[in-house]
Protein backbone atom coordinates (compact mmCIF):
# COMPACT_ATOMS: atom_id res chain seq x y z
CA UNK A 1 0.00 0.00 0.00
CA UNK A 2 2.70 2.07 0.84
CA UNK A 3 4.44 1.91 -2.59
CA UNK A 4 1.23 2.46 -4.20
CA UNK A 5 0.91 5.67 -1.96
CA UNK A 6 4.29 7.12 -3.06
CA UNK A 7 3.83 6.35 -6.20
CA UNK A 8 0.84 8.15 -6.71
CA UNK A 9 1.80 11.46 -4.34
CA UNK A 10 4.84 11.81 -6.46
CA UNK A 11 2.63 11.52 -9.58
CA UNK A 12 0.19 13.78 -9.06
CA UNK A 13 2.27 16.29 -7.17
CA UNK A 14 4.12 16.26 -10.86
CA UNK A 15 1.20 17.23 -12.49
CA UNK A 16 -0.17 19.92 -10.16
CA UNK A 17 3.44 21.07 -10.70
CA UNK A 18 3.28 21.38 -14.83
CA UNK A 19 0.19 23.33 -13.89
CA UNK A 20 1.92 25.76 -11.64
CA UNK A 21 4.69 26.20 -14.23
CA UNK A 22 2.45 26.49 -17.07
CA UNK A 23 -0.20 28.79 -15.56
CA UNK A 24 2.28 32.06 -16.47
CA UNK A 25 1.75 31.02 -20.07
CA UNK A 26 -1.92 31.45 -20.31
CA UNK A 27 -2.26 35.28 -20.68
CA UNK A 28 -4.94 35.47 -23.27
CA UNK A 29 -8.46 33.38 -23.90
CA UNK A 30 -6.19 31.82 -26.91
CA UNK A 31 -3.02 30.95 -25.07
CA UNK A 32 -5.91 29.27 -22.53
CA UNK A 33 -8.24 27.37 -24.99
CA UNK A 34 -5.39 26.34 -27.75
CA UNK A 35 -2.17 27.23 -26.44
CA UNK A 36 -1.67 30.43 -28.42
CA UNK A 37 -1.13 27.77 -31.36
CA UNK A 38 2.30 27.00 -30.01
CA UNK A 39 2.63 23.60 -29.29
CA UNK A 40 5.09 20.86 -31.12
CA UNK A 41 4.71 17.90 -32.81
CA UNK A 42 5.92 15.17 -29.73
CA UNK A 43 3.70 16.93 -27.12
CA UNK A 44 1.17 17.31 -29.85
CA UNK A 45 0.98 13.89 -30.82
CA UNK A 46 1.41 11.91 -27.48
CA UNK A 47 -1.36 14.17 -25.79
CA UNK A 48 -3.95 13.55 -28.42
CA UNK A 49 -2.97 9.86 -27.48
CA UNK A 50 -3.43 10.26 -23.88
CA UNK A 51 -6.65 11.95 -24.29
CA UNK A 52 -8.02 9.28 -26.72
CA UNK A 53 -7.89 6.61 -24.69
CA UNK A 54 -9.32 7.06 -21.11
CA UNK A 55 -9.60 4.52 -18.16
CA UNK A 56 -12.82 3.51 -19.94
CA UNK A 57 -11.17 2.42 -23.01
CA UNK A 58 -7.97 0.54 -21.08
CA UNK A 59 -10.56 -1.32 -18.56
CA UNK A 60 -13.50 -1.75 -20.50
CA UNK A 61 -11.36 -2.20 -23.59
CA UNK A 62 -10.06 -5.25 -20.88
CA UNK A 63 -13.69 -6.24 -20.20
CA UNK A 64 -14.02 -6.61 -24.28
CA UNK A 65 -10.69 -8.98 -24.57
CA UNK A 66 -12.06 -11.42 -21.49
CA UNK A 67 -15.76 -11.23 -23.10
CA UNK A 68 -14.95 -11.92 -26.74
CA UNK A 69 -11.64 -12.98 -26.94
CA UNK A 70 -8.22 -12.05 -29.39
CA UNK A 71 -11.19 -10.79 -32.13
CA UNK A 72 -11.38 -7.42 -30.29
CA UNK A 73 -7.79 -7.08 -31.70
CA UNK A 74 -9.62 -5.14 -34.56
CA UNK A 75 -10.97 -2.45 -32.18
CA UNK A 76 -7.46 -1.46 -31.64
CA UNK A 77 -6.11 -1.81 -35.04
CA UNK A 78 -9.01 0.83 -36.25
CA UNK A 79 -8.41 2.82 -33.29
CA UNK A 80 -4.60 3.03 -35.18
CA UNK A 81 -5.68 3.52 -38.90
CA UNK A 82 -9.10 5.06 -38.59
CA UNK A 83 -9.07 7.10 -35.56
CA UNK A 84 -5.32 8.05 -35.10
CA UNK A 85 -3.41 8.09 -38.92
CA UNK A 86 -6.53 8.87 -40.88
CA UNK A 87 -7.89 11.71 -38.54
CA UNK A 88 -4.66 13.10 -39.00
CA UNK A 89 -3.87 12.81 -42.38
CA UNK A 90 -7.67 13.97 -43.68
CA UNK A 91 -8.34 16.42 -41.05
CA UNK A 92 -5.08 17.59 -39.43
CA UNK A 93 -3.92 20.10 -42.13
CA UNK A 94 -7.43 21.78 -43.24
CA UNK A 95 -8.23 21.82 -39.23
CA UNK A 96 -5.22 23.91 -38.63
CA UNK A 97 -5.29 26.56 -41.71
CA UNK A 98 -8.83 27.33 -41.70
CA UNK A 99 -9.30 27.48 -38.05
CA UNK A 100 -6.62 29.56 -38.58
CA UNK A 101 -7.80 31.83 -41.24
CA UNK A 102 -11.51 31.69 -39.38
CA UNK A 103 -9.43 32.82 -35.83
CA UNK A 104 -11.73 30.12 -34.38
CA UNK A 105 -10.60 28.36 -31.15
CA UNK A 106 -13.72 25.82 -30.82
CA UNK A 107 -15.24 23.65 -32.85
CA UNK A 108 -18.51 25.42 -32.61
CA UNK A 109 -16.86 28.38 -33.73
CA UNK A 110 -15.17 26.49 -36.83
CA UNK A 111 -18.66 25.82 -37.95
CA UNK A 112 -19.97 30.03 -37.37
CA UNK A 113 -16.77 31.09 -39.30
CA UNK A 114 -17.12 28.36 -42.11
CA UNK A 115 -21.05 28.51 -42.69
CA UNK A 116 -22.11 31.68 -40.88
CA UNK A 117 -24.20 29.42 -38.99
CA UNK A 118 -25.59 31.22 -35.63
CA UNK A 119 -27.65 28.25 -35.41
CA UNK A 120 -25.43 25.43 -35.70
CA UNK A 121 -22.62 27.03 -33.44
CA UNK A 122 -25.46 27.11 -30.58
CA UNK A 123 -26.60 23.41 -31.09
CA UNK A 124 -23.14 22.21 -31.73
CA UNK A 125 -21.92 23.67 -28.75
CA UNK A 126 -24.49 22.73 -26.08
CA UNK A 127 -25.07 19.32 -27.66
CA UNK A 128 -21.60 18.24 -27.27
CA UNK A 129 -21.06 20.52 -23.67
CA UNK A 130 -23.95 18.37 -22.48
CA UNK A 131 -22.39 15.21 -23.40
CA UNK A 132 -18.93 15.52 -22.52
CA UNK A 133 -20.22 15.83 -19.23
CA UNK A 134 -21.86 12.95 -19.27
CA UNK A 135 -18.81 10.99 -20.51
CA UNK A 136 -16.53 13.18 -17.85
CA UNK A 137 -18.57 11.43 -15.41
CA UNK A 138 -18.00 7.97 -17.03
CA UNK A 139 -14.25 8.78 -17.36
CA UNK A 140 -14.16 9.96 -13.10
CA UNK A 141 -15.98 6.80 -12.79
CA UNK A 142 -13.39 4.43 -14.13
CA UNK A 143 -10.53 5.88 -12.56
CA UNK A 144 -12.26 5.95 -8.77
CA UNK A 145 -13.33 2.05 -9.76
CA UNK A 146 -9.75 1.05 -10.16
CA UNK A 147 -8.75 3.20 -7.03
CA UNK A 148 -11.61 0.84 -5.08
CA UNK A 149 -9.87 -2.24 -6.77
CA UNK A 150 -6.27 -1.92 -6.37
CA UNK A 151 -6.09 0.32 -3.81
CA UNK A 152 -8.90 -1.10 -1.45
CA UNK A 153 -10.43 2.95 -1.17
CA UNK A 154 -13.83 4.13 -0.88
CA UNK A 155 -15.28 5.08 -4.16
CA UNK A 156 -15.65 8.18 -2.99
CA UNK A 157 -12.02 9.04 -2.37
CA UNK A 158 -10.81 7.79 -5.88
CA UNK A 159 -13.44 10.78 -7.40
CA UNK A 160 -12.31 13.17 -5.54
CA UNK A 161 -8.38 12.80 -5.76
CA UNK A 162 -8.74 12.41 -9.33
CA UNK A 163 -11.02 15.22 -9.38
CA UNK A 164 -9.90 17.92 -7.68
CA UNK A 165 -6.04 17.59 -9.19
CA UNK A 166 -7.08 17.63 -12.52
CA UNK A 167 -9.45 21.08 -11.34
CA UNK A 168 -6.35 22.34 -10.03
CA UNK A 169 -4.00 22.02 -12.83
CA UNK A 170 -6.69 22.55 -15.71
CA UNK A 171 -8.60 26.01 -14.20
CA UNK A 172 -4.93 27.18 -13.50
CA UNK A 173 -2.63 26.32 -16.27
CA UNK A 174 -5.45 25.67 -19.08
CA UNK A 175 -4.90 23.89 -21.71
CA UNK A 176 -0.66 24.18 -22.05
CA UNK A 177 -1.05 22.77 -18.52
CA UNK A 178 -3.47 20.11 -20.36
CA UNK A 179 -1.25 18.74 -23.29
CA UNK A 180 1.76 18.92 -21.35
CA UNK A 181 0.46 16.34 -18.12
CA UNK A 182 -1.24 14.47 -21.11
CA UNK A 183 2.44 13.70 -22.62
CA UNK A 184 3.86 13.22 -19.30
CA UNK A 185 0.92 11.15 -19.06
CA UNK A 186 0.51 9.44 -22.45
CA UNK A 187 4.30 7.92 -21.33
CA UNK A 188 3.31 6.53 -18.16
CA UNK A 189 0.36 4.82 -20.11
CA UNK A 190 2.58 3.33 -22.85
CA UNK A 191 4.84 1.93 -19.93
CA UNK A 192 2.24 0.55 -18.06
CA UNK A 193 0.45 -0.68 -20.67
CA UNK A 194 3.62 -2.34 -22.11
CA UNK A 195 4.50 -3.59 -18.48
CA UNK A 196 1.40 -5.59 -17.76
CA UNK A 197 0.92 -7.21 -21.40
CA UNK A 198 4.89 -8.38 -21.06
CA UNK A 199 4.27 -9.85 -17.86
CA UNK A 200 0.93 -11.05 -18.30
CA UNK A 201 1.96 -12.80 -21.81
CA UNK A 202 5.35 -14.32 -20.06
CA UNK A 203 2.64 -15.85 -16.95
CA UNK A 204 0.44 -18.01 -19.87
CA UNK A 205 3.60 -19.27 -21.74
CA UNK A 206 3.69 -17.15 -24.39
CA UNK A 207 1.48 -16.22 -27.29
CA UNK A 208 1.30 -19.33 -28.80
CA UNK A 209 0.67 -20.46 -25.84
CA UNK A 210 -2.46 -17.77 -25.02
CA UNK A 211 -3.95 -18.94 -28.36
CA UNK A 212 -4.14 -22.31 -27.72
CA UNK A 213 -5.41 -22.02 -24.19
CA UNK A 214 -8.49 -19.93 -25.45
CA UNK A 215 -8.86 -22.21 -28.33
CA UNK A 216 -9.35 -25.13 -25.21
CA UNK A 217 -11.79 -22.65 -23.63
CA UNK A 218 -13.64 -21.47 -26.88
CA UNK A 219 -12.41 -21.22 -30.24
CA UNK A 220 -14.64 -18.38 -30.64
CA UNK A 221 -12.59 -16.28 -28.78
CA UNK A 222 -9.42 -16.99 -31.05
CA UNK A 223 -11.62 -16.62 -34.39
CA UNK A 224 -12.70 -12.99 -35.80
CA UNK A 225 -15.89 -12.20 -35.92
CA UNK A 226 -15.17 -15.19 -32.93
CA UNK A 227 -18.18 -14.78 -30.26
CA UNK A 228 -19.13 -10.95 -30.60
CA UNK A 229 -20.49 -11.48 -34.41
CA UNK A 230 -19.96 -8.65 -37.20
CA UNK A 231 -22.44 -6.41 -36.14
CA UNK A 232 -21.32 -6.13 -32.92
CA UNK A 233 -17.60 -5.75 -33.58
CA UNK A 234 -17.80 -3.64 -36.73
CA UNK A 235 -20.14 -1.40 -34.98
CA UNK A 236 -18.03 -0.87 -31.86
CA UNK A 237 -14.97 0.14 -33.74
CA UNK A 238 -16.73 2.48 -35.95
CA UNK A 239 -17.74 3.53 -33.02
CA UNK A 240 -14.53 4.02 -31.35
CA UNK A 241 -12.30 4.50 -34.10
CA UNK A 242 -14.95 7.37 -36.98
CA UNK A 243 -16.27 8.86 -33.68
CA UNK A 244 -12.63 10.54 -32.91
CA UNK A 245 -13.28 12.44 -35.74
CA UNK A 246 -16.53 14.14 -34.21
CA UNK A 247 -14.34 14.83 -30.78
CA UNK A 248 -13.69 18.19 -30.03
CA UNK A 249 -11.37 17.70 -27.34
CA UNK A 250 -9.25 15.71 -29.79
CA UNK A 251 -9.53 17.85 -32.83
CA UNK A 252 -8.12 20.66 -30.78
CA UNK A 253 -4.82 18.97 -31.12
CA UNK A 254 -4.71 20.34 -34.93
CA UNK A 255 -6.02 23.79 -33.74
CA UNK A 256 -3.08 24.12 -31.52
CA UNK A 257 0.03 22.65 -33.38
CA UNK A 258 2.47 25.43 -34.28
CA UNK A 259 2.32 25.05 -37.74
CA UNK A 260 0.68 22.36 -40.34
CA UNK A 261 4.25 20.89 -41.52
CA UNK A 262 4.86 19.62 -37.70
CA UNK A 263 2.05 17.42 -38.73
CA UNK A 264 3.97 15.08 -40.91
CA UNK A 265 6.45 14.02 -37.72
CA UNK A 266 3.39 14.14 -35.57
CA UNK A 267 1.33 11.70 -37.46
CA UNK A 268 4.21 9.31 -37.38
CA UNK A 269 4.81 10.04 -33.35
CA UNK A 270 1.22 9.34 -32.52
CA UNK A 271 0.74 6.27 -34.81
CA UNK A 272 3.21 4.44 -33.36
CA UNK A 273 2.07 5.98 -29.87
CA UNK A 274 -1.19 5.06 -30.72
CA UNK A 275 -0.30 1.33 -31.05
CA UNK A 276 -1.06 0.68 -27.50
CA UNK A 277 -4.51 0.24 -28.26
CA UNK A 278 -4.04 -3.13 -28.98
CA UNK A 279 -2.85 -3.97 -25.49
CA UNK A 280 -6.16 -3.86 -23.19
CA UNK A 281 -7.31 -6.29 -25.64
CA UNK A 282 -4.84 -8.61 -26.23
CA UNK A 283 -4.58 -8.22 -21.58
CA UNK A 284 -8.11 -8.84 -21.51
CA UNK A 285 -7.52 -12.09 -23.04
CA UNK A 286 -4.65 -13.26 -21.13
CA UNK A 287 -6.70 -12.58 -18.13
CA UNK A 288 -9.77 -14.76 -19.74
CA UNK A 289 -6.83 -17.66 -19.00
CA UNK A 290 -5.62 -16.55 -16.09
CA UNK A 291 -8.62 -15.38 -14.24
CA UNK A 292 -11.04 -17.17 -15.98
CA UNK A 293 -13.71 -16.80 -12.50
CA UNK A 294 -15.05 -13.21 -12.39
CA UNK A 295 -18.25 -11.44 -11.13
CA UNK A 296 -17.60 -8.92 -13.57
CA UNK A 297 -15.58 -8.50 -17.21
CA UNK A 298 -14.41 -4.83 -15.64
CA UNK A 299 -12.59 -6.73 -12.95
CA UNK A 300 -10.25 -8.46 -15.96
CA UNK A 301 -7.51 -5.79 -16.11
CA UNK A 302 -7.31 -5.23 -12.52
CA UNK A 303 -7.71 -8.83 -11.40
CA UNK A 304 -4.74 -9.58 -13.72
CA UNK A 305 -2.76 -6.95 -12.53
CA UNK A 306 -2.99 -7.66 -8.97
CA UNK A 307 -2.03 -11.77 -10.23
CA UNK A 308 1.19 -10.59 -12.29
CA UNK A 309 2.45 -7.37 -11.36
CA UNK A 310 4.80 -6.60 -8.02
CA UNK A 311 3.23 -3.82 -5.92
CA UNK A 312 5.44 -1.42 -8.03
CA UNK A 313 4.71 -2.80 -10.92
CA UNK A 314 0.45 -2.26 -9.71
CA UNK A 315 1.23 1.22 -8.69
CA UNK A 316 2.80 2.11 -12.09
CA UNK A 317 -0.45 0.78 -13.74
CA UNK A 318 -2.91 2.48 -11.34
CA UNK A 319 -0.64 5.51 -12.13
CA UNK A 320 -1.39 4.81 -16.11
CA UNK A 321 -4.97 4.37 -15.68
CA UNK A 322 -5.39 7.59 -13.69
CA UNK A 323 -3.43 8.72 -16.39
CA UNK A 324 -5.72 7.85 -19.54
CA UNK A 325 -8.68 9.10 -17.34
CA UNK A 326 -7.33 12.77 -15.70
CA UNK A 327 -5.68 13.65 -19.48
CA UNK A 328 -9.38 12.90 -21.20
CA UNK A 329 -11.11 14.47 -18.26
CA UNK A 330 -9.02 17.73 -18.71
CA UNK A 331 -9.41 17.94 -22.20
CA UNK A 332 -12.87 17.67 -21.88
CA UNK A 333 -13.11 20.46 -19.24
CA UNK A 334 -11.25 22.98 -21.85
CA UNK A 335 -12.94 22.26 -24.67
CA UNK A 336 -16.60 22.99 -22.69
CA UNK A 337 -15.40 25.72 -21.04
CA UNK A 338 -13.78 27.86 -23.58
CA UNK A 339 -17.18 26.59 -26.02
CA UNK A 340 -19.54 27.76 -23.13
CA UNK A 341 -18.41 31.15 -22.47
CA UNK A 342 -17.06 31.92 -26.56
CA UNK A 343 -19.54 30.00 -28.16
CA UNK A 344 -23.01 30.25 -25.81
CA UNK A 345 -22.20 33.09 -23.51
CA UNK A 346 -20.17 35.33 -25.66
CA UNK A 347 -21.36 35.24 -29.03
CA UNK A 348 -24.97 33.16 -28.56
CA UNK A 349 -26.42 35.35 -26.19
CA UNK A 350 -24.38 37.97 -27.51
CA UNK A 351 -23.00 39.30 -24.07
CA UNK A 352 -19.34 41.41 -24.61
CA UNK A 353 -16.74 40.83 -22.35
CA UNK A 354 -12.85 42.50 -22.41
CA UNK A 355 -10.31 39.78 -23.01
CA UNK A 356 -9.19 39.78 -19.59
CA UNK A 357 -12.86 38.86 -18.08
CA UNK A 358 -13.46 36.12 -21.22
CA UNK A 359 -10.08 34.63 -19.58
CA UNK A 360 -11.21 34.41 -16.06
CA UNK A 361 -14.55 33.28 -16.98
CA UNK A 362 -13.31 30.53 -18.79
CA UNK A 363 -10.81 29.67 -15.95
CA UNK A 364 -14.45 29.78 -13.67
CA UNK A 365 -16.05 28.02 -16.47
CA UNK A 366 -13.85 24.89 -16.05
CA UNK A 367 -13.60 24.61 -12.29
CA UNK A 368 -17.91 24.97 -12.40
CA UNK A 369 -17.86 22.18 -15.40
CA UNK A 370 -15.20 20.09 -13.29
CA UNK A 371 -17.39 20.25 -9.85
CA UNK A 372 -20.87 19.73 -11.52
CA UNK A 373 -19.02 16.49 -13.30
CA UNK A 374 -17.09 15.46 -9.69
CA UNK A 375 -20.76 15.89 -7.75
CA UNK A 376 -22.33 13.84 -10.47
CA UNK A 377 -19.61 11.15 -10.56
CA UNK A 378 -20.06 10.61 -6.58
CA UNK A 379 -23.16 8.89 -7.10
CA UNK A 380 -24.18 9.11 -10.78
CA UNK A 381 -28.19 8.82 -11.32
CA UNK A 382 -29.32 6.09 -13.20
CA UNK A 383 -29.94 8.02 -16.25
CA UNK A 384 -26.67 9.33 -16.54
CA UNK A 385 -25.22 6.12 -16.49
CA UNK A 386 -27.44 4.95 -19.32
CA UNK A 387 -26.53 8.29 -20.91
CA UNK A 388 -22.94 7.75 -20.95
CA UNK A 389 -23.08 4.77 -23.27
CA UNK A 390 -24.61 7.83 -25.80
CA UNK A 391 -22.37 10.18 -25.42
CA UNK A 392 -19.52 9.34 -28.12
CA UNK A 393 -22.46 8.64 -30.80
CA UNK A 394 -24.15 11.99 -29.90
CA UNK A 395 -21.08 14.32 -30.28
CA UNK A 396 -19.82 12.32 -33.14
CA UNK A 397 -23.52 12.45 -34.85
CA UNK A 398 -23.31 16.14 -34.33
CA UNK A 399 -19.87 16.84 -35.69
CA UNK A 400 -19.00 14.66 -37.52
CA UNK A 401 -20.37 15.64 -41.05
CA UNK A 402 -20.48 18.97 -40.83
CA UNK A 403 -17.04 19.07 -40.64
CA UNK A 404 -15.89 17.05 -42.83
CA UNK A 405 -17.95 18.18 -45.65
CA UNK A 406 -16.84 21.94 -44.13
CA UNK A 407 -13.32 20.83 -44.62
CA UNK A 408 -13.58 19.46 -48.20
CA UNK A 409 -16.76 20.28 -49.69
CA UNK A 410 -17.07 24.20 -50.70
CA UNK A 411 -20.65 23.94 -51.61
CA UNK A 412 -21.81 23.01 -48.84
CA UNK A 413 -24.94 24.32 -47.06
CA UNK A 414 -25.54 25.94 -43.97
CA UNK A 415 -28.79 24.63 -43.47
CA UNK A 416 -28.08 21.08 -44.57
CA UNK A 417 -25.15 21.11 -41.68
CA UNK A 418 -27.18 22.48 -38.87
CA UNK A 419 -30.05 19.76 -39.97
CA UNK A 420 -27.80 16.74 -40.32
CA UNK A 421 -26.50 17.86 -36.58
CA UNK A 422 -30.28 17.56 -35.62
CA UNK A 423 -30.85 14.64 -37.34
CA UNK A 424 -27.96 12.93 -36.52
CA UNK A 425 -28.21 13.04 -32.96
CA UNK A 426 -32.37 12.35 -32.65
CA UNK A 427 -31.63 9.08 -34.78
CA UNK A 428 -28.46 8.07 -32.52
CA UNK A 429 -30.71 8.91 -29.08
CA UNK A 430 -33.81 7.22 -30.54
CA UNK A 431 -32.05 3.95 -31.64
CA UNK A 432 -30.49 3.76 -28.40
CA UNK A 433 -33.53 4.26 -26.74
CA UNK A 434 -35.53 1.87 -28.58
CA UNK A 435 -35.33 -0.84 -26.81
CA UNK A 436 -36.52 0.77 -23.64
CA UNK A 437 -39.53 2.06 -25.37
CA UNK A 438 -42.26 -0.25 -24.24
CA UNK A 439 -44.33 0.51 -26.78
CA UNK A 440 -42.29 0.29 -29.87
CA UNK A 441 -41.90 -2.89 -31.88
CA UNK A 442 -38.70 -5.30 -30.95
CA UNK A 443 -36.13 -4.90 -33.20
CA UNK A 444 -34.93 -8.04 -35.52
CA UNK A 445 -32.05 -9.79 -34.58
CA UNK A 446 -29.16 -8.46 -36.88
CA UNK A 447 -30.60 -4.67 -36.42
CA UNK A 448 -30.42 -4.38 -32.72
CA UNK A 449 -26.81 -5.50 -32.54
CA UNK A 450 -26.31 -1.97 -34.94
CA UNK A 451 -24.67 1.20 -32.72
CA UNK A 452 -27.21 4.08 -32.20
CA UNK A 453 -23.27 5.78 -33.84
CA UNK A 454 -23.92 3.94 -36.90
CA UNK A 455 -27.59 5.08 -37.54
CA UNK A 456 -27.01 8.66 -36.38
CA UNK A 457 -24.10 9.35 -38.71
CA UNK A 458 -25.59 7.46 -41.75
CA UNK A 459 -28.59 9.39 -41.29
CA UNK A 460 -26.56 12.62 -40.90
CA UNK A 461 -24.93 11.51 -44.16
CA UNK A 462 -27.64 11.43 -45.90
CA UNK A 463 -29.57 14.81 -44.52
CA UNK A 464 -26.30 17.11 -45.19
CA UNK A 465 -25.79 15.54 -49.08
CA UNK A 466 -29.50 15.85 -50.04
CA UNK A 467 -29.69 19.32 -48.11
CA UNK A 468 -26.47 20.53 -49.89
CA UNK A 469 -27.89 19.43 -53.35
CA UNK A 470 -31.18 21.10 -52.09
CA UNK A 471 -29.78 24.06 -50.44
CA UNK A 472 -28.09 27.28 -50.58
CA UNK A 473 -24.39 27.00 -50.17
CA UNK A 474 -22.29 28.87 -47.26
CA UNK A 475 -21.73 33.01 -48.17
CA UNK A 476 -19.08 33.35 -50.03
CA UNK A 477 -17.14 35.57 -47.75
CA UNK A 478 -17.26 32.66 -45.76
CA UNK A 479 -15.69 29.83 -47.93
CA UNK A 480 -13.25 32.67 -48.75
CA UNK A 481 -11.67 33.01 -45.38
CA UNK A 482 -11.87 29.12 -44.85
CA UNK A 483 -9.44 28.50 -47.66
CA UNK A 484 -7.77 31.42 -47.13
CA UNK A 485 -8.28 32.98 -50.37
CA UNK A 486 -8.88 36.28 -49.29
CA UNK B 1 -2.33 -21.03 -40.45
CA UNK B 2 -0.80 -17.96 -39.08
CA UNK B 3 1.42 -16.94 -37.10
CA UNK B 4 1.39 -17.98 -33.14
CA UNK B 5 -1.50 -20.80 -34.14
CA UNK B 6 -4.25 -17.66 -34.95
CA UNK B 7 -5.95 -17.50 -37.69
CA UNK B 8 -5.41 -15.21 -40.49
CA UNK B 9 -8.63 -13.29 -39.91
CA UNK B 10 -7.53 -12.26 -36.52
CA UNK B 11 -3.98 -12.54 -37.04
CA UNK B 12 -5.08 -9.27 -39.87
CA UNK B 13 -5.47 -6.81 -37.23
CA UNK B 14 -1.39 -6.78 -36.71
CA UNK B 15 -0.90 -6.60 -40.02
CA UNK B 16 -3.48 -3.20 -40.31
CA UNK B 17 -1.07 -2.03 -37.52
CA UNK B 18 1.97 -2.63 -39.46
CA UNK B 19 0.23 -1.14 -42.49
CA UNK B 20 -0.42 1.97 -40.85
CA UNK B 21 2.54 2.36 -39.36
CA UNK B 22 3.95 2.01 -43.04
CA UNK B 23 1.37 3.98 -44.28
CA UNK B 24 1.49 7.22 -41.64
CA UNK B 25 5.70 7.04 -43.13
CA UNK B 26 5.09 6.94 -46.53
CA UNK B 27 3.07 9.98 -46.07
CA UNK B 28 5.40 11.69 -44.14
CA UNK B 29 7.63 11.51 -46.39
CA UNK B 30 5.56 11.91 -49.73
CA UNK B 31 4.48 15.33 -47.89
CA UNK B 32 7.75 16.46 -47.08
CA UNK B 33 8.88 15.75 -50.89
CA UNK B 34 5.32 17.69 -51.94
CA UNK B 35 6.52 20.30 -49.73
CA UNK B 36 10.08 21.05 -51.16
CA UNK B 37 8.96 20.83 -55.14
CA UNK B 38 7.45 24.53 -55.14
CA UNK B 39 5.80 23.40 -58.46
CA UNK B 40 3.53 21.13 -56.59
CA UNK B 41 2.40 24.45 -54.54
CA UNK B 42 0.02 25.39 -58.14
Amino acid sequence: MIVYIIVLVVYLGLLSAIGIVMSGRSRSVGDFAIGGRSVGPWVTALSFVAAYYSSVVIIGGGAFGWKFGLATLWVGAGNVLIGTTLAWIVLGRRIRRFTENLDAMTLPGFFFGRYGSAEARIFSAAATGLFLIIYNVSVLKGMANTFEVLMDLPYWSGVVISGVVILFYTAVGGYLAVVYTSFVQALVMIAALVLLTFMSLKKVGGMTALVDRLNTIDPGLVNTPGVWGWAGLISFTLIVSLGTWGMPQLLVRFYSIKSDKMLRLGTVIVTIGASIALLPYLTGAVARVLVPELSSADQAIPALTKLVLNDWGGALFLAGVVAAGMSTFAGVLIIISSSMVNDVWIHGLGRTMSPAAELKATRLMSLAVGVISLLIALKPPALVLVLTAFSWAVIASTNLWPLVFGLYWKRTSPKAAFWSMITGVSAALLWQAWPRIGWLPELPGPLAGIHGFVVGTSVGLVVILIGTFVGRPAPRDNVDRAWGSR
Amino acid sequence: MAPFHLPWQTFGAFLVLGGTIILALVWALVDRIRDRDPESES
